[in-house]
């Protein structure tokens, strides 16, 4: 699944560690969602939104088929 | 187990128990060989005395499982079953391949207690699987 994440980390001028902090999880973590490696659980990816403030499906982008 | 955040409680608390089975699994160890050897105990102590350092393994799994449990981080949780799956197929590979070679007299015998060990060791290359394809193996 496709996302955002690089891309609106970049704009608030958040670091990896700053968004992991803030999601309470690793770095590892949002360097495997936004490389694409790893597709966040629900309830990860509704803090993800939370964090940014913004609907999840303006983050994560579904796969054309 | 390359799991990173080694300052999390969970981290903190996997070392631990860690530390506390291995130590019992060298005492364990040495008090059997050494009793045994010199025939200081017999009997259905001697078996008990014998098991209890293969029985520190069950500790290992217990331990493993904790940690999984444990895990708050998913994607951290993620490597962590992947990296045991990739040591638990390459050790009971292994163990079948090496059964059957041995079967057919093709190799000698090996002593079984060297599949768990070989487990322990092929979990670093369950951490290189997932450094290749996950892009980290957990840690820093």
């Amino acid at each position: 699944m496709k996302n955002r994440l690089k891309v609106m980390r970049a704009e608030r001028d958040w670091s990896q560690q700053d968004l992991a902090e803030q999601l309470g999880v690793s770095r590892q973590s949002v360097n495997a969602i936004e490389t694409g490696k790893y597709d966040p659980s629900l309830p990860l990816a509704f803090r993800i939104a939370d964090v940014f403030e913004l609907p999840i499906e303006e983050i994560f982008l579904r796969d054309e088929a | 187990m390359t799991t990173s955040l080694t300052k999390t409680p969970e981290m903190r608390r996997y070392y631990v128990r860690m530390g506390i089975s291995m130590a019992i699994y060298l005492v364990s160890l040495f008090s059997a060989d050494w009793l045994i050897e010199q025939q200081q105990v017999a009997g259905p102590l001697a078996y008990l005395l014998a098991a209890i350092p293969g029985l520190c393994l069950a500790s290992i799994f217990w331990i493993l499982v904790r940690l999984v449990t444990e895990q708050t981080d998913e994607f951290l949780r993620l490597l962590l079953v992947r990296q045991i799956m990739v040591a638990t197929g390459i050790a009971l590979t292994a163990a079948a391949v090496w059964g059957f070679l041995e079967q057919y007299m093709l190799v000698g015998h090996v002593t079984a207690y060297w599949w768990p060990t070989i487990w322990c060791f092929a979990t670093a290359i369950g951490g290189i699987y997932n450094k290749f394809t996950m892009g980290t193996a957990g840690g820093e």
